[in-house]
């Protein structure tokens, strides 16, 4: 057999299933978006563009796509640079290096809806700890609405997005950094490359494969992000903290208009092909796939 | 005769096949003429003591009926029609189930509920206030039947309102606000809490729209949310908080913190349902009042919130499964059920009951049944609660005024059919 094609042969099977696994439903939500629904969400007649007329026509719909905008890039561009810096820190091996990765990992490893919760409750106005270790510091009552101010609401959610995206690309990045053959290292400590040099000319090429891989990931998983911003906002106030899968619940579970809410589902589907296509074109992920 | 075994292969096969078919049948059959019946019984759980005390019903129903077995699943609130939907795509459904009223319309739409009328003995509906079964009736049949309820009051506190000089309970909207001045003037308590996110926010505003002589529908019945009693009233829920005399930024107290302001001690005045008086600090209690919240008019207009049963269509056993929905409403369960998750009886006889009758505080709530609203029955409720519940979001944040916020979600609600 053709050495060339071999092993397309052999990843063919499971690629075909895979592609048909998610062309049946990316066929229903399309099929959905174009036609006229009844209340269980069956498409009943077809409706051409009308779904989509009705998406662009809501004044919710700008504004939404605004925020999923900065919610996705205000949690993926913090969250991957502070993650870099844990993972080397992890990596220097200090003693109780064990405990350091516990603490690092645990928010990943518990329910996103109870973190959320807990910092809800961290959050709250009357209640929250913050404001109490603020009025604390600077010796007056403070009542500041973190979640129910539209200036502080985003911030805020975007900030408890940081701290649960850390600990899996911190994961990710670490194991990366462990794969660095220490003959490099040596040779690079050889060639009397100090800590920064060390960093950016031979730990951070040599990290770019998987940090391009794990900023993928995050990016689809960020933009899809439902359980943090519903549980500690539900969209508000006033649609501040609206994103696309709040918008999406709120048009299907809502208004029960599953047309409507199709149509949010292939603009968000084109949005993310299209993110992730043109990523993959100007990073090296193309490469290693 | 020998037979042949080999030539008659087929024969004897068909013969044996038959025989193990028949037994199996027989075996069946005796089988079913043994098992009881199996009714599906779904609810939606408000503590984790709900499937419990269900669940001591169903044993007791099963030791009176041992041909019927009750099989209970406790469903979560947060995606039940999510669930009811696919049930009826599947045609798997249970026999009845607990549901939010404001599913009913589409749910009938859909034709998955059957009424209840065909099943249900006679004197079973007279034990209900009709205030609470007539929103439950669709083209003049009893598609549903209340299961838990909430009236929505005032709760004070006695003691501030009296070291305020406050010597009657607030009836009016002009008495209320004066009361409110004179609790910010003498007391550090907040005068009144008020809540402007999560779930809850769209009751907190219709205390204060059903009391201006409001309603979500106007009298053909189609939906206005932007009436000018309704303009009117969240004009005066805004004036309050600008005023100082609730709690600062309503926009981030939900339910549960606007909650907690009172039991804690920190506001002299909540409005809403009855099941935060056990939580209550205990030093407090002795001086907590209920009464009808103020209205514009003085004219009591208190708000009911209840859930409801529903039977499917593709019900398989419905009349054994209302057999257990009547002997789960004997006064035994009710007042043990509605004690343990602090509701209101729903049930006129179990309200009679002295837990109830006893507790001046709980009295107070079951006595503003007759008088109480609920929210329309009517198809699109949802998109009506979150339109405006983000309304008066924007009017309490001040992003628009009552009136621009509340004619941006009727524009919203009339766009969205």
């Amino acid at each position: 057999m053709n050495k060339k094609r071999w092993p397309l042969m052999a990843v063919a099977p499971a690629s075909l299933f895979l592609a048909f696994i998610f062309a049946i439903p990316v066929f229903q939500v399309v099929r959905t978006s174009l036609s006229k629904t009844n209340g269980l969400g069956e498409a009943e007649a077809f409706s051409g563009f009308d779904n989509f007329a009705k998406l662009f026509s809501d004044p919710i719909f700008l504004p939404n796509m605004i925020n999923t905008f900065v919610w996705t890039l205000g949690v993926l561009i913090p969250a991957t640079v502070l993650s870099i810096a844990v993972a080397l820190l992890l990596d220097l091996k200090l003693p109780g290096n064990l405990l350091y990765r516990a603490v690092v990992f645990m928010p990943w490893a518990i329910c996103f809806v109870f973190v959320a919760i807990i910092w809800q409750y961290i959050f709250d106005q009357l209640f929250g700890p913050l404001n109490s270790l603020l009025a604390l510091i600077l010796n007056k009552d403070i009542e500041t609405a973190w979640l129910g101010t539209p200036s502080l609401a985003m911030p805020s959610i975007i900030w408890v997005g940081i701290t649960l995206t850390i600990p899996f690309t911190t994961l990710v990045l670490l194991a990366g950094l462990q794969s660095i053959p220490s003959e490099v290292l040596e040779a690079g400590t050889c060639d009397g490359a100090n800590g920064i040099k060390m960093f950016f000319y031979i730990k951070l090429p040599t990290l770019k494969p998987v940090l391009n891989v794990v900023t993928l990931v995050n990016l689809l998983a960020i933009f899809n992000s439902f359980p943090i911003i519903w549980t500690m906002t539900g969209g508000g106030p006033d649609h501040e903290t609206d994103t696309f899968p709040t918008y999406l619940y709120q048009i299907a579970f809502g208004d029960y208009d599953f047309g409507k809410a199709g149509a949010l589902s292939v603009i968000g589907l084109l949005i993310l092909s299209g993110m992730s296509f043109l990523y993959l074109r100007k990073s090296s992920v193309s490469e290693m796939l | 005769m020998k037979i042949n075994l080999k030539k008659n292969r087929l024969f004897v096969g068909i013969a044996m096949t038959s025989v193990i078919s028949m037994s199996v049948i027989a075996i069946g059959s005796n089988a079913n003429a043994a098992d009881p019946i199996t009714v599906k019984f779904n609810i939606l759980g408000y503590s984790p003591n709900t499937p419990k005390l269900y669940q001591e019903a169903i044993d007791d129903f099963e030791a009176a009926n041992p041909g019927i077995k009750v099989e209970l699943t406790n469903g979560a609130w947060s995606d039940a029609y999510a669930k009811f939907l696919g049930w009826v795509k599947s045609g798997d459904t249970p026999d009845i189930t607990v549901l939010g009223p404001k599913w009913l319309p589409d749910l009938i739409s859909l034709d998955a509920l059957q009424p209840f009328d065909k099943y249900i003995s006679p004197s079973f509906l007279k034990n209900f206030s009709p205030a609470l079964t007539a929103p439950l009736k669709f083209d003049g049949k009893q598609y549903s039947i209340p299961e838990a309820l909430s009236t929505r009051m005032m709760i004070y506190r006695k003691d501030v309102y009296a070291a305020a000089g406050v010597t009657s309970v607030p009836k009016t909207w002009a008495q209320f606000t004066a009361a409110l001045k004179k609790i910010k003037a003498t007391s550090k308590s907040t005068g009144l809490s008020v809540q402007g996110s999560g779930d809850e926010t769209i009751w907190y505003y219709a205390y204060f729209m059903l009391g201006g002589g409001g309603d979500f529908v106007d009298s053909a019945g189609n939906w206005k949310v932007n009436s000018a009693a309704n303009i009117a009233a969240l004009q005066y829920e805004v004036s309050l908080v600008k005023a100082g005399l609730t709690n600062a930024n309503p926009t981030g107290v939900n339910q549960d913190t606007v909650q907690a302001l009172f039991t804690s001690g920190k506001s002299a005045t909540y409005w809403g349902p009855p099941w935060i008086l056990p939580g209550i600090d205990k030093s407090l209690i002795s001086n907590i009042g209920v009464a009808n919240y103020p209205t514009k008019s003085g004219k009591p207009a208190p708000l009911y919130i209840q859930d409801s049963f529903a039977l499917f269509k593709d019900a398989k056993h419905p009349a054994e499964a209302v057999k257990f929905l009547e002997f789960w409403n004997q006064d035994k369960y009710q007042v043990k059920f509605n004690v343990t998750e602090s509701l209101i009886p729903i049930t006129i006889s179990s309200g009679k009951d002295p837990a109830f009758q006893n507790d001046p505080n709980i009295k107070a709530y079951i006595a503003a049944i007759p008088l109480a609203k609920s929210y329309p029955m009517k198809k699109g409720w949802e998109t009506v609660n979150i339109e405006v519940r983000n309304a008066v979001q924007a009017a309490l944040l001040g992003k628009l005024t009552s009136k621009a916020a509340l004619e941006k979600a009727q524009k919203a609600i009339v766009a969205k059919g």
